[in-house]
């Protein structure tokens, strides 16, 4: 117990009374999600609402799997995410390391254009960008999701930021032992910077995983959906929304991004506060 | 093989170093930032290879526009709503996170969530919440004597069930970054306020949120931005309408309608555009205000 509870133990009571109540009322959309997803389909239409169902149906999770090809979703949205973490977190760290131990003409104002690009909203680009993937045949494909995010101003910021706070002498040392810029990235920049990765990667698998928009504007079969866009075959249906079909497969598609959450909030929350920025 | 000087070979290391991201920035950012102020001034469906060109025709139809008034109003209303609204709540689960606290991570935890969450998901979810006659919404209203609500199937709510589930989505986020800035602020100055009799409430007002304003200026900025390009929940919750009776499209959305679902890309890039100059003339609007309340150490 700290001082200040000690101090004001009505305060502090008064205090933690209002945080549980709060974080109650916070979660009871997820509570009502999770008991919505294990109900048989007649207590979905009860009023009033049943909180406990008079019998736990697991097997919707199944169902919902098999209402559409969720595999498929679930391997295109690994796929897609993995990519475009992957593929960012190393051309951010060439840029970032050219933009931070390099000297080359035109430096400042290509790093300026890379700030900028953070700046640019995807709508401006979402028209041309459309039409370049089509030019290029690649519309419906996993490189339409993919390559218009392998380059990220973002990333690159972060990273040069922890690059150049680097000590020059552990480099130094380096060069005289003739390593090469690639080496010397590859085996003194990256582990010291760890954390910077750790803390873009969280947050661009977040964003990728989540992303809804640009999935619905470059596919167009079904077999193409990621799974936040694969959730529509519920909602859209002809025969009215299955409820309990519609949350259990919700959960199957947050999990994996929660668990991530839940493994690495102090990194998370930490790394939005450092950065701020939203997805 | 020429000799290359030092100088020249770190240059061209440089620039090795740069190309992988260089490429795809230019082809998929800064070509198509060019490409969407030339397409806003051409008539083209998108598909047909001819492109007719109408000079400044796309911009001038917006005025005559009554669909982009509608969706100008709903954007502004959604965007004051969820970034006020949801400050103000962001605001007070950080003051209250922001002292001595059983569990506190947990808590933390669970007001974070919704920011993690894909959004797609809790659209989905806050679709079954708002069902009106089997939805949780309308169970709780009535159990506390409240008239229950068509939400999402009537005009006039419709826009504000979205926002409602928008503050609770992103009060988490706020709250983060607020708590941050709360834990900048010296307990030596609270301290010496206490010590000078002020109360609760003044310190509050003269203390916290003096010192927390450039944390507030910029979140006010990001919310602003983000709530201004909304587009997935407006979506999912209309089943990809925008209804009923275009009550929850917003500009973003009337974009993708005008430019994929009307086939009017030219009219659809002066859209993108409009989009950009407003929230450019907005942030350069609130730097420009917020020498009035925020105050810098």
């Amino acid at each position: 117990m700290s001082a200040r509870m000690r101090r004001r133990p009505i305060e502090s009571l008064a205090a933690h009374l209002a945080v549980i109540g709060l974080a109650a009322l916070f979660f009871l959309p997820f509570l009502w999600m999770l008991v919505t997803s294990v109900k048989p389909d007649n207590d979905i239409f009860l009023f009033p609402p049943r909180w406990i169902p008079s019998v736990w149906q697991f097997r919707n999770f199944a169902a919902a799997w098999a209402k559409a090809p969720f595999a498929r979703f679930y391997i295109n949205s690994v796929v897609v995410t993995a990519s475009i973490v992957l593929i960012q977190l190393t051309t951010a760290a060439l840029a970032a390391y050219a933009f931070a131990r390099l000297r080359f003409p035109g430096k400042s104002l290509l790093f300026l254009a890379y700030l900028s690009v953070m700046m640019i909203p995807s709508q401006v680009t979402l028209i041309p960008n459309f039409i370049t993937l089509k030019k290029l045949g690649m519309l419906n494909t996993y490189w339409a999701l993919i390559l218009p995010f392998a380059a990220t101003g973002f990333g690159t910021f972060l990273i040069r930021q922890h690059f150049l706070s680097i000590p020059q002498e552990l480099l130094d040392a380096a060069v005289v032992d003739g390593a090469g810029h690639l080496r010397i990235l590859w085996q003194i920049c990256l582990p010291t910077a760890k954390p910077a990765f750790a803390t873009f990667g969280l947050l661009a698998t977040m964003w990728h995983w989540n992303d809804f928009f640009w999935p619905l504007i470059v596919t167009s079969s079904v077999e193409m959906r990621t799974l936040p866009l694969g959730l529509v075959v519920f909602t859209n249906s002809e025969q009215g929304t299955s409820w309990n079909l519609l949350m259990a497969a919700g959960i199957f598609t947050a999990l994996p991004i929660v668990l991530l959450f839940l493994i690495a909030q102090r990194h998370f929350v930490q790394g939005i506060a450092r950065v701020g920025i939203k997805g | 093989m020429p000799r290359v000087s030092p100088r020249g070979r770190e240059a061209l290391t440089g620039f090795a170093f740069l190309l992988p991201s260089l490429i795809p920035l230019v082809v998929f950012t800064l070509y198509p930032l060019a490409n969407s102020g030339y397409l806003s001034l051409v008539k083209w469906n998108l598909l047909s290879p001819r492109k007719e060109f109408v000079g400044v025709a796309n911009y001038t139809r917006m005025a005559s526009d009554p669909a982009l008034l509608n969706v100008f109003t709903n954007t502004a209303v959604y965007t004051v709503a969820v970034v006020s609204i949801g400050i103000v709540v962001g605001l007070v689960l950080a003051l209250l996170l922001n002292r001595p606290l059983w569990l506190r991570p947990i808590w933390r935890g669970v007001f974070f969530l919704p920011t993690v969450v894909p959004l797609a998901v809790l659209s989905g979810l806050w679709l079954w919440i708002y069902d009106p006659h089997f939805g949780l919404m309308n169970y709780l209203l009535r159990s506390i004597g409240l008239p229950a609500s068509q939400w999402l199937q009537s005009p006039t709510s419709a826009l504000w069930a979205i926002i409602v589930m928008m503050i609770w989505q992103t009060a988490g986020y706020n709250m983060v970054i607020l708590l941050a800035g709360l834990q900048n602020i010296s307990e030596e100055l609270y301290e010496a306020a206490r010590l000078d009799g002020a109360g609760r409430g003044a310190i509050l007002a003269r203390i916290t949120v003096p010192l927390l304003s450039p944390t507030l200026l910029f979140i006010v900025i990001v919310t602003s931005i983000q709530a201004f390009r909304v587009f997935d929940p407006i979506w999912v919750m209309s089943l990809g309408t925008g209804g009923p009776a275009n009550s929850t499209a917003t500009l973003v959305f009337h974009l993708y309608r005008q430019a994929f679902m009307f086939f009017e890309a030219g009219y659809a890039s002066a859209i993108a555009y409009l989009v950009v100059g407003v929230a450019l003339a907005f942030t350069v609007a609130q730097f420009w205000l917020s020498r009035r309340w925020v105050t810098y150490e």
